[in-house]
């Protein structure tokens, strides 16, 4: 219950960014005994953010990239803020830490300073790729 | 109460419980569908990181009860 509690916190934290360039990648994964299967629709319904993509990892693929060795290191109850320019194997986190709920503040404080670096950067140098999303946006 | 309506309440109970936390896997209207992840569908999650590495980008891990 206590990870649902933190996927209800992050959109909440993504309404209140509403129309700011995030997106969220929501990894759910089984790690207690009751997890038997993918994420019900209601517990997917709890991120309904249209910037949101939701994946279920049953063989937890991502939480092992992440470091997971054994039981003990299961990467989970987890959120972590990526600034513009990171990719998928060279990314360094800008906040990285656990349980969603308990870090939420935290995080969000991370996202929003990365998002000044973004505005600051579209401004600074006219750029044309932020100048097309506003477009598309 | 009489015995027989405790337990038909405690059996409505525990099936709005499985509906709630077993009952399909369906995203919202507004996301694109659940992706399943494997080995061969990795790269679903990698490619759309990458395609928005403009952007600020939260990556969350969580258990689904």
């Amino acid at each position: 219950m206590v990870c649902l509690q933190g996927a209800s916190a992050i959109e909440e934290v993504l309404k209140e960014l509403q129309g700011k360039p995030v997106h969220a990648f929501v990894v759910w994964e089984p790690v207690l005994p009751t997890d038997w299967g993918a994420p019900s629709t209601a517990a997917l319904k709890r991120i309904s953010d249209g910037r949101v993509a939701q994946y279920w990892d049953k063989d937890r693929l991502v939480s092992k990239s992440m470091g997971e060795r054994d039981k003990k290191s299961i990467v989970w109850d987890h959120i972590a803020v990526y600034g513009p320019g990171a990719t998928w194997h060279q990314k360094t986190a800008l906040f990285a830490d656990g349980p969603v709920i308990k870090v939420l503040e935290p995080a969000r404080e991370a996202i929003i300073k990365a998002l000044s670096v973004t505005t600051a950067r579209c401004h600074a140098f006219n750029d044309v790729v932020c100048s097309r999303k506003r477009v598309l946006r | 109460m009489t015995r027989k309506a405790l337990l038909a309440i405690s059996a409505a109970l525990l099936l709005g419980a499985v509906i709630y936390f077993y009952g399909g896997h369906t995203a919202p209207p507004t996301q694109p569908a659940l992706v399943d992840l494997t080995s061969q569908t990795l790269s679903k999650i990698e490619n759309a990181f990458n395609d928005s590495k403009d952007d600020v980008r939260v990556l969350v891990l969580l258990s689904p009860t």
